[in-house]
C-alpha cells in the first residue's frame, strides 16, 4: 500500500477510534504497541516498564483521538512523541540511566559477558538520554532526521549533531573494550 | 532544478550522522550521497568502512517487545471517548481562532476591570447621596416654573413662602 494510502487509512481509524469503535483502535494497536514497545525498550531497558509506557501512549491516543489533526504531525510522530515524554519521564525518575563515561554496574555486567548483542545494548544504553533517543529513534525506529526532531522537539542540525555523537561515542568506547 | 553537488565533508557528515546505509541518510541529499559514493576518494570509503562496522553492531541489538495488544484493550478506559462534536460546534470553531487564549484572554481583560468596579462601587462609599436627596426642592417649583415661563424662580419662591409670613 502507498504510504499516502496507509496514511488515510490510519486516519480513519483514528477518526473511528474517536467515536469509541474498539475495533478500529486495535488495528492501530496492531501496528503501532510493537514499535513504540521497542523503541521504550531500547530506551529503558526494562520490559514492564516499556510495556506499560507504549500501552500509555496508546491509551492517550484513544482519550485524545478526537483532537488528533493529521495537518500538524503524522500518526508515528505523534505516538513516538507521547512515548518518549514517558520514557523521559520514568529515566528521570528512576535515574536509571548514567552517561557513557559513568559507567554503572548494570553495563559492566553486560560488557563482561563477553556477548555482541549485550555489549552493543549496554553501550546504547549508556548513552546520554538525548544521544540515545536520537539514534533509537533514527536507527531502529526508522524516522527521518525532521521526524526525530519534531519528537525530540529540536530542529534536524540538532538532531545531527547528537547523532554524530552519539555514533563516536558508541565507537570509541567499542574500540576502547576490543 | 540543478542539484548542488555535495561536499566530500557533507558525505562525510552524513556517514557519521546516519550510518553507511544511504537509505538513513537525511532524505535531500540521499540521491547525491549515492552520486557522491560512485566516484568517493579515500576519506569518504575509510568513514563507511568505520560507519558500517559500527551499523553491523548496532544491528546486533535487537530486542523482543511483548506487544500485548489484548492487555492493552482491557486497559482502555472503560467509557467511550468523548463523542465526535456537534456539527454546530464545529461550525463556531470555524469563526474562533484556534488558539482559545486569543479569546478568553482579552474577554478576562475586559469583563474583569467591570467586575472589580462594581465591587468597588458596593464597597467604597465615594460620596452621600441620600444626604442630597432630603433636601427640600418642592416638586411643585419645578413643574410651575415649566408651565409659567413668566414667571422668575424667585417669584415662585416667594409664593411658596408666601403663605409663611
Amino acid at each position: 500500500m502507498a504510504p499516502r494510502e496507509e496514511q488515510q487509512l490510519e486516519l480513519n481509524w483514528v477518526r473511528a477510534a474517536a467515536r469509541g469503535d474498539r475495533a478500529a483502535f486495535a488495528e492501530l494497536a496492531d501496528r503501532y504497541l510493537p514499535r513504540l514497545e521497542r523503541y521504550a525498550l531500547r530506551m529503558l531497558g526494562d520490559p514492564d516498564t516499556a510495556e506499560d509506557v507504549a500501552q500509555e501512549a496508546l491509551i492517550k491516543l484513544w482519550q485524545l483521538a478526537d483532537r488528533y489533526d493529521p495537518d500538524k504531525s503524522q500518526l508515528t510522530t505523534w505516538l513516538h512523541r507521547m512515548t518518549h515524554n514517558a520514557c523521559i519521564d520514568q529515566l528521570r525518575q528512576s535515574k536509571r540511566w548514567a552517561p557513557l563515561e559513568g559507567i554503572d554496574e548494570e553495563f559492566t555486567a553486560d560488557a563482561n559477558a563477553g556477548d555482541d548483542a549485550a555489549r552493543i545494548a549496554a553501550a546504547v544504553r549508556g548513552l546520554p538520554e538525548r544521544q540515545r533517543s536520537a539514534l533509537v529513534l533514527t536507527y531502529y525506529q526508522g524516522l527521518t532526521n525532521r521526524e526525530v526532531g519534531q519528537v525530540m522537539g529540536l530542529n534536524t542540525r540538532a538532531v545531527e549533531s547528537l547523532l554524530v555523537r552519539a555514533r563516536q561515542s558508541l565507537r570509541r568506547h567499542l574500540e576502547e573494550e576490543k | 532544478m540543478r542539484t548542488k553537488k555535495p561536499s566530500e565533508a557533507d558525505v562525510i557528515r552524513q556517514i557519521h550522522a546516519y550510518g553507511a546505509s544511504p537509505r538513513r541518510w537525511s532524505s535531500p541529499s540521499s540521491e547525491t550521497a549515492l552520486l557522491a559514493q560512485a566516484g568517493c576518494d579515500d576519506a569518504v570509503a575509510a568513514a563507511l568502512e568505520q560507519a558500517g562496522k559500527l551499523d553491523r553492531s548496532l544491528d546486533h541489538y535487537q530486542v523482543h517487545p511483548r506487544a500485548d495488544v489484548q492487555a492493552l484493550l482491557r486497559r482502555l478506559p472503560a467509557q467511550a471517548p468523548p463523542p465526535a462534536k456537534d456539527w454546530w460546534i464545529e461550525s463556531l470553531k470555524w469563526f474562533l481562532p484556534d488558539d482559545w487564549r486569543l479569546v478568553w484572554r482579552p474577554a478576562l481583560a475586559g469583563v474583569v476591570p467591570v467586575v472589580f468596579g462594581f465591587y468597588l462601587g458596593q464597597v467604597v462609599p465615594v460620596g452621600d447621596y441620600e444626604g442630597l436627596w432630603g433636601d427640600d426642592i418642592p416638586l411643585d417649583l419645578i413643574i410651575l416654573s415649566q408651565n409659567a415661563p413668566g414667571l422668575s424662580w424667585d417669584d415662585l419662591l416667594i409664593e411658596q413662602g408666601g403663605g409663611d409670613e
